[in-house]
């Protein structure tokens, strides 16, 4: 129903408007009542005093006593709303008349057929009524009584004044009742809405609302209350979490790479001998030596993403050609490129040269090309590296599995991957460094995707820190 | 009495008003044409005074019972109260007219028309009508202060009447409200 999209207070004004209609509705059928009536009883008067006025003026009309007829219908001039009289005689002509002073003798009917019965003629401004003078089954004549209907009318203007009023104080006292209501109910439920969003912006849990157990809205103010500080406690408790979380990677990446650096030098130490090794000797180091690069990767990368948490990733400027990093980098991935069965295709060719950190700049190459080699479905892979005036561009684009497109945003987040960690190793962080070191280079990551046709990654790098940032 | 032919001139032409049959006398009528038309005015009231008034049942001894119409004396209405007896019913009886002479005659009327020339015996009349349900119709100045029921009199050129009311009121017949606020009253209700 559409009255459930409406506001509190709208409804308000709509049941209260409702519930004003009932008696309003009762006001006006008591309005043409009582004007029905009064109307009616206005004709009923005037018709008794007809009858009566008739019947006393029988005699008078009998013995033709004009005198008496005159003080008969005269004593007619004491109701107000009487205008005027006149007897007929039974020829029809008229016998005697009363009138008030501004009532013309020529609004009375000159003569009145004997034969006329007893009628009422509602007019505009006046009632005529018309009664036969009867006694004793004997007609004598007719009486005419004008009665104005002024006073009438007054009654009925000031009954409706009446009305009118009482009416206009339903109205008045329901737009009162919306008001109370509207400042005991829809206000403070907007006021409970502005406290919700002014935690929900600014996360300041030490706002309270107005509670109390007086009524239903205080009670919702109450668990507001509750519920706000449970959040407050909950938001505590997570940023704690993530605290203890980052301190515990901080610690153990760190503890585990002070082994990993003795591991390394001895076996430098061994792979130095191994010319001088069996050959099943020599493939063993090459295992342990591909191993360990893989875990000091690893390793590096929790350094990095703890180094991220606690805002310590540094950026050491200086000046890089990321052409020829790239080359580098993508030579690197010879051996693992030819195991994948993907063939890399580098175009590198002029020198782009910017002001970047080549330690972290390789990172990005390095986690973006082993990302393509392992989503790469042994297709090959393209790397373009191009520049304008003011920017540095890298594109790595593979035409493998691809990311669907609500995986798109997520990427880039730490610890997220696209796809099933079951199927393809790693800890998911290296697109989340990869986006942090190009951010602290104030340079943008994009990406465009296909389920099943590929990814392009493209990193656009600003030259120098004097660059304007690239959105 | 010089303004007396004036005054009848006037009631003459007010009976012309209230006998429209007899319009045909209205250019110049004759002293006696006018005294004429005065009796029949009052002729046509004693017929109007029996709808406004009722006798008691015992009056009439059968439903068949005539309404006795007297003329005690002579009066210039004798005529005109014999057409009317002749000519319609009163009180829903035939009627009948009888000349009386002596006041024991008035036994059996239910109406006495007591004539101008019966003023030195209207106490004997009266006697045997008083309490009675009898209308006793006078046209005498001074009769109903002397007891007559009603009796007519001349004012402005209109034909009027005066009520002894307490009289009335003792003869047992049941006189209208109506008729009585026309009348002139002589005499205060009585005890």
């Amino acid at each position: 129903m559409k009255l459930v999209a409406t506001s509190i207070r709208t409804k308000l004004i709509l049941l209260v408007g409702l519930g004003a209609l009932v008696p309003l509705g009762g006001v006006a059928a008591v309005a043409v009542r009582d004007v029905r009536d009064i109307r009616r009883d206005m004709v009923a008067r005037s018709t008794l005093v007809a009858s009566t006025v008739a019947e006393y003026s029988a005699a008078d009309l009998a013995f033709d006593d004009r005198d008496a007829a005159e003080k008969t219908i005269g004593k007619l001039g004491r109701l107000e709303q009487v205008e005027g009289a006149a007897l007929y005689d039974i020829k029809g002509r008229m016998f005697t008349i009363h009138r008030v002073p501004d009532l013309a003798e020529a609004a009375f009917p000159r003569t009145i057929a004997p034969t006329t019965g007893s009628a009422v003629d509602v007019k505009e401004d006046h009632i005529d009524v018309f009664h036969p003078v009867v006694f004793g089954d004997v007609r004598y004549g007719t009486l005419y009584l004008r009665t104005a209907t002024t006073p009438l009318e007054r009654r009925i203007r000031s009954f409706l004044w009446g009305i009118g009023l009482l009416a206009l104080g339903v109205v008045g006292s329901s737009v009162a009742v919306v008001m109370a209501l509207e400042r005991l109910v829809s206000r403070r439920i907007l006021h409970l809405a502005s406290i919700a969003r002014s935690i929900a912006e600014k996360e300041d849990y030490s706002v309270r609302a107005a509670a109390s157990d007086a009524d239903e809205i205080g009670v919702l103010g109450g668990s507001f209350n509750r519920m706000v500080e449970e959040l407050a406690r909950r938001q505590n408790d997570a940023r704690r979490a993530i605290q203890v979380r980052d301190e515990f990677m901080s610690i153990a990446s760190h503890e585990l790479k002070t082994p990993l650096t003795a591991l390394w030098l001895q076996v430098q130490g061994l792979e130095r001998k191994a010319a001088d090794m069996p050959e099943n000797a020599r493939k063993a180091v090459r295992a342990i030596v591909r191993h360990l690069q893989r875990l000091d990767h690893l390793i590096g990368n929790l350094l990095d993403v703890s180094r991220i948490a606690s805002g310590r990733l540094t950026i050491e400027r200086s000046e890089v050609d990321l052409a020829t990093l790239v080359r580098e980098v993508a030579a690197r991935f010879d051996d693992e490129a030819r195991r994948c069965g993907s063939a890399i295709d580098v175009d590198a060719a002029g020198p782009v040269v910017g002001d970047w950190d080549p330690f972290r700049l390789e990172q990005v190459v390095t986690n973006l090309v082993s990302n393509a080699l392992k989503y790469g479905r042994e297709k090959p892979i393209a790397i373009k590296v191009e520049g304008d005036a003011a920017r540095g561009r890298l594109v790595v684009r593979d035409r493998g599995i691809g990311i669907a497109r609500e995986d798109v945003e997520r990427i880039f987040g730490r610890y997220e991957r696209a796809v099933s960690g079951r199927h393809y190793a790693g800890l998911g962080l290296g697109l989340y460094i990869t986006n942090q070191i190009v951010a602290a280079h104030r340079g943008v990551i994009r990406v465009e995707s296909e389920p099943g046709a590929g990814s392009t990654f493209t990193v656009e790098l600003p030259r120098r820190t004097t660059d304007p940032p690239v959105t | 009495m010089i303004g007396h032919s004036a005054t009848r001139r006037r009631a003459t032409v007010r009976a012309q008003r209230v006998l429209v049959g007899l319009a045909f006398a209205m250019a110049a009528p004759s002293p006696a044409r006018a005294e004429e038309l005065e009796y029949e005015v009052k002729a046509e009231f004693v017929e109007r005074f029996t709808r406004f008034i009722e006798w008691p049942a015992a009056s009439f001894g059968s439903p068949a019972a005539t309404f006795v119409v007297c003329l005690a004396g002579q009066s210039p209405i004798a005529p005109h109260l014999e057409k009317l007896a002749k000519e319609r019913a009163i009180k829903g009886r035939k009627a009948t007219f009888r000349r009386v002479a002596q006041p024991k005659e008035v036994d059996g009327c239910h109406l006495v028309f007591i004539g101008p020339t019966e003023g030195g015996k209207l106490a004997d009349y009266l006697a045997v009508t008083s309490g009675r349900p009898i209308l006793t119709i006078g046209d005498s100045a001074g009769f109903a202060a002397r007891g007559v029921l009603l009796n007519f009199y001349l004012q402005g050129g209109y034909v009027r009447f005066e009520v002894n009311a307490a009289e009335t009121k003792k003869s047992g017949l049941q006189c209208s409200a109506k008729l009585l606020k026309l009348g002139k009253t002589v005499s205060l209700w009585g005890p």
